[in-house]
């Protein structure tokens, strides 16, 4: 989930309205579906987590403080730069040739506003969350922001190829050209994967053919370095959906909007004749029933009271159909989440806040019940507490060293695909391994020990369509100065007698066992468990200084 | 009670057995102590120690007394016989044999040294006389009786160990007091100590403890024989002290973690919920596509969730899920919504993935077909792929479900939560707030006020969107709901690392407590 930072007193300039204090600033973030994870008194840094993925405008200062602002001070959007006509020189033509690469791109001028650290941190943080978070590290979008005035428009986006053109990418003085930067500059090592199948390589231009990015790799030093001071910029998102980038593009105007800026539409001419201008306002317009509205959220709804609310967090609303029973909504453009009327009714309830409902208990009669299968292991953890054994729960995924290795065993369990730690990369496929780990962990606690875990495996199984079975399985240890086969043989015998299951025991060689001293479990001619001493070589291998035997059942096997 | 009291109560059954003479006797002497007390000699002397140290009674020396043992060679003569006697008899009952010295001393086994000093006797008296060829006569009327006497006191001594020399008559001390040399003990037949003698008395102490003490002897234990014909009935029992701490005995124990589970799954079986199981190793059709998460989700990459290596891929995915899925994802189908509008990838919805929620179950037993009215629920192990800390583990329980019902609501959906945080958190003050999950829409957070640690998050809970339950068949709304278990967990065990839920250690789990 998307973390980001907020300065306490920006965000209190930026809702504009009210006074609180720090403490006040958690219930207030609810509505953003932020939550407060670290606050510095000093600095007044706020560190918060979304946890709406899918709200990219939620993501930064101003989208934070605009979400708290329209939802408890009656807050209203007001962006009239959608409304405006772009200036004829703030243009940007779009080649034919980049069609296949990465074919879309919008931008603005920003006037009006003086860079200042604050700005440029909440800039910088912006633009790395909609590029990381929601641009899937660049691939989906990507951001440029320049100084302006060192800009000479229009601006040209096209495909070159790689060798063709050279410039000093940020942080360079040394021109290099496209190819020459995604193997050695540190962000061209990074993010050239996302070009490197290509023939041509995306380039922004300005009319004296000086480079302004080669996206979504690099800025230019000369033109994309933004400093405190300047007053004048422009901002330009590339990407791979229109959407997308018309998104990014929405969001980062309404922030700047929100801090003062004046924006300066572009017109984006593209090859076919299209012209588009950015930002834009998504025109998608969904329509609800307020009788549906009515049904979801369980209660009658004024419709002037609905309408009000969806309008109080941005919403464009007008009220339809016969008997006004519908309303046609298009959401602010600084967000694509509602793709559903469902959304529209989280909306209205968010606005009209969560609290302000009455539960309704659930009333139907329905009846309870355990799964049978886990009935039965619970009748089996019974009888092993009973016995005087010690119940353990651990961890499902373990090292193969735990569950090969160590058991001198060849047996092949699951492996994950993508390890974080050696400690958990295979998936367990028996239990009996994790009780010899504790005991070797265990030796100063008090002996005899008798323990046992009733848990799930997983092992293969070609016969699923998953290729793979979870099992529910129980194991259980003995160790002692004197622990023996027949000792725990006899502890088998008691729980088998009381679960009514007739079990024989059928010699068998394994490599964790002493030879002639461990035996397949047989329930109704079933391979069902395996019980024996474990052999002198295993204890070594895990550091035991006392005798251990041990047992491990299938549960779904034994009934 | 008084002081007295409860000493005399806490006094072991020996101390009182030994006490108990007291009761007739001022003062007992150490010789008949055992006899009086029906004590050994090993309890008496453990009793005698004991009530001196509490200075209940105290000792008394009563001058000395002297006791007759045998010596080395007395046990030897009392054995075999003293050496004239045994001459004696040979020359008594063999006469006829008219034995020389020669042959005495080889027919008796004896050295000339032993016997020339009773033949020199024997002549000396006139009892004895030597005929020709040395052959030694004694008098037929010898009266052989005196010697028998001397052998037979040894005899006593012997078996006796000691005698105290008081109660022997005259004679038999001055037999004593005759074969005792006194400055080389080993050449003589007996020896006598001298042995103080003691006596026992209460002191202040122990006369104010005796009217507390039972006159009817004290036992430690109840046993099968005191039982049988009620012989109990002649015995007090030991009181004992009560107040002394007991070892802890090791008793087999549901694991603590497990214990809470089965609480709050006892629980959701009570309030009408049915369980559900599934796979640990889960498709990501299963797992993601069927809960409307699309393929490019920022949840869905090798960052969050770990992927089997071999096999990695299911069979198939059962239709028509797959397709209902799979258009609801391009273009929302025929669920009222636009979809996420991209190139939905049926290979990648089979390939598997260690369950990373339990949703998941929820999403199979949609398609399973629930029952209207229904509620599920399911204790799930999920897994992501999370660096393990303090409050991250590789792996950790999910207790999620699922309410199926026409009449499903926004409100119902609060009432549901209102109904968890009381029932299964006991919870007295809670609020909503909103959440995002890529599946319910509106989505809840539960927050309860915990005593001590303030609001925290319990659980989190929506209705599913349309384009999650449309697809999998399933007509009605549906509430999904989850609880934050692992936390509950901590807070309720008194736990501080999640690490510990899955502890190794023998110990913590012997020594957690129940919770209730």
């Amino acid at each position: 989930m998307p973390t980001y930072s907020c300065n306490f007193n920006d965000i209190i300039k930026l809702i504009g309205k009210g006074h609180f204090n720090p403490d006040k600033i958690e219930s207030l973030m609810e509505c953003a579906k932020s939550e407060v994870k670290g606050y510095d008194e000093e600095t007044g840094e706020l560190k918060l987590e979304n946890n709406d993925t899918n709200r990219p405008d939620l993501w930064s200062s101003e989208g934070t403080a605009r979400q708290i602002r329209n939802c408890h001070f009656n807050g209203k959007d007001s962006y009239p730069f959608f409304e405006k006509k772009s200036e004829p020189s703030d243009e940007i033509i779009v080649s034919e040739n980049i069609r296949g690469i990465r074919p879309f791109i919008g931008g603005f001028r920003v006037t009006g506003i003086t860079v200042d650290d604050v700005l440029l941190d909440q800039l910088i943080q912006a633009q790395e969350k909609l590029c990381d978070n929601y641009g899937r590290f660049r691939d989906l979008i990507a951001i440029g922001i320049y100084d302006a005035s060192l800009i000479k428009l229009p601006i040209h986006y096209k495909g070159v190829k790689p060798e063709d053109i050279r410039f000093a990418p940020l942080d360079f003085e040394e021109k290099m050209n496209l190819r020459e930067i995604i193997e050695k500059h540190p962000k061209g090592i990074h993010y050239g994967h996302l070009v490197k199948a290509n023939t041509l390589f995306p380039i922004i231009l300005d009319s004296s053919d000086r480079v302004l990015s080669f996206p979504p790799v690099i800025n230019s030093n000369d033109l994309g370095c933004v400093k405190p001071g300047n007053t004048h910029l422009f901002v330009e998102v590339t990407g791979k959906e229109r959407d997308a980038v018309t998104l990014a593009i929405n969001i980062l105007a309404c922030n700047i909007h929100d801090r003062g800026g004046t924006i300066h539409p572009f017109q984006v001419k593209y090859n076919d004749g299209e012209i588009l201008t950015t930002p834009w306002r998504f025109k998608k317009p969904l329509t609800l029933d307020l009788e549906y509205a009515e049904s979801y959220v369980g209660e009658k709804i004024n419709i002037d009271e609905f309408v009000v609310n969806l309008k109080a967090i941005g919403h464009e609303v007008n009220v339809i159909g016969e008997n006004n029973s519908q309303v046609s909504c298009c959401p602010p453009p600084y967000r694509l989440d509602c793709i559903h009327s469902v959304d529209l009714i989280e909306d209205y309830c968010i606005a009209k806040g969560y609290n302000s409902f009455s539960p309704m208990m659930p009333e139907k009669f329905t009846i309870g019940k355990p799964d049978p299968l886990i009935s039965k292991t619970d009748a089996i953890r019974e009888l092993m507490i009973g016995m005087g054994f010690d119940e353990v729960i651990t961890y499902i995924l373990t090292s193969k060293d735990t569950m090969c290795l160590k058991m001198e065993d060849d047996d092949k369990p699951l492996e994950i695909a993508n390890i974080m730690s050696e400690s958990y990369s295979v998936v367990r496929s028996r239990l009996l391994p994790i009780l010899l780990e504790i005991e070797s962990k265990n030796p100063r606690a008090e002996y005899p020990h008798r323990i046992f875990e009733a848990g799930e495996v997983a092992v293969r199984d070609e016969n699923s369509p998953e290729r793979t079975t979870t099992l529910h399985n129980i194991a259980a240890l003995l160790a002692h100065s004197n622990a023996s086969f027949s000792e725990l043989n006899s502890h088998l015998q008691a729980l088998l007698y009381y679960l009514d299951i007739d079990y024989k025991l059928d010699k068998v060689e394994h490599p964790s066992f002493i030879s002639g001293r461990a035996g397949i479990i047989l329930i109704k001619g079933k391979n069902s468990g395996i019980i024996g001493e474990i052999s002198p070589k295993v204890l070594e291998n895990w550091g035991i200084s006392c005798p251990c035997s041990a047992f491990e059942i299938t549960v779904n096997n034994v009934f | 009670m008084s002081q007295e009291k409860e000493i005399a109560e806490r006094l072991h059954p020996i101390e009182v057995n030994a006490l108990l003479p007291f009761k007739k006797n001022q003062k007992i002497m150490h010789e008949d102590f055992s006899k009086a007390a029906g004590l050994n000699a090993s309890q008496i002397r453990t009793a005698v120690e004991w009530l001196l140290h509490k200075n209940i009674i105290s000792s008394a020396d009563e001058g000395k007394e002297e006791y007759a043992h045998i010596t080395k060679r007395g046990e030897e003569y009392a054995k075999n016989g003293m050496p004239e006697t045994r001459i004696i008899r040979l020359l008594k009952e063999k006469c006829e044999e008219r034995f020389t010295m020669k042959e005495l001393e080889e027919t008796a086994g004896m050295q000339s040294s032993e016997i020339s000093p009773v033949i020199g006797i024997l002549k000396k008296n006139g009892s004895l006389s030597i005929k020709e060829g040395g052959a030694l006569l004694l008098d037929p009327s010898f009266d052989i009786s005196p010697f028998l006497s001397r052998e037979n006191l040894l005899k006593k001594i012997r078996d006796k160990a000691r005698i105290n020399m008081n109660e022997l008559s005259k004679e038999e001390q001055e037999e004593i007091r005759h074969g005792f040399v006194k400055r080389s003990p080993e050449k003589g037949i007996y020896r006598i100590e001298e042995v103080p003698v003691i006596s026992y008395s209460l002191t202040n102490e122990g006369l104010d403890i005796l009217p507390f003490i039972e006159s009817k002897p004290v036992v430690n234990q109840l046993t099968p024989q005191l039982l049988t014909g009620g012989k109990w009935r002649d015995y007090e029992f030991r009181k004992y002290d009560i107040t002394l701490n007991p070892p802890r005995i090791q008793i087999g124990r549901k694991h603590p973690y497990r214990q809470f589970l089965d609480l709050v799954r006892t629980k959701l079986v009570s309030l009408g919920f049915e369980e559900m199981t599934g796979p640990l190793v889960e498709t990501e059709f299963w797992d993601m596509d069927a809960l409307f998460m699309p393929q490019f989700h920022s949840a869905r990459n090798i960052h969050d969730v770990y992927y089997i290596k071999d096999p990695d891929s299911a069979k198939s995915i059962q239709e028509p899920f797959l397709s209902n899925v799979a258009e609801c994802h391009k273009s929302g189908g025929n669920t009222g919504s636009r979809g996420w509008k991209y190139n939905f990838d049926t290979e990648k919805t089979k390939r598997l993935v260690m369950r990373s929620q339990g949703t998941a179950l929820s999403a199979r037993k949609l398609a399973k077909g629930p029952e209207t009215p229904g509620k599920y629920f399911a204790i799930a192990r999920c897994f992501r792929y999370e660096q393990i800390d303090v409050t991250h583990g590789t792996d950790f329980f999910q207790i999620e479900g699922i309410v199926v019902d026409r009449d499903i609501t926004f409100k119902k959906l609060l009432g549901l939560l209102a109904l968890f945080a009381k029932e299964v958190a006991k919870a007295k003050e809670i609020k909503f707030a909103p959440a995002y999950f890529p599946f319910t829409e509106p989505s809840v957070e539960l927050h309860a006020k915990h005593p001590n640690l303030g609001w925290m998050e319990l659980g989190g809970a929506g209705i599913f969107r349309p384009e999650v339950t449309i697809p999998l068949n399933v007509n009605v709304p549906v509430i999904a709901w989850g609880l934050g278990i692992d936390r509950m967990a901590m807070v309720s065990l008194g736990i501080k690392d999640i690490r510990q839920l899955f502890s190794h250690d023998l110990e913590f789990i012997r020594n957690s407590k129940v919770v209730y």
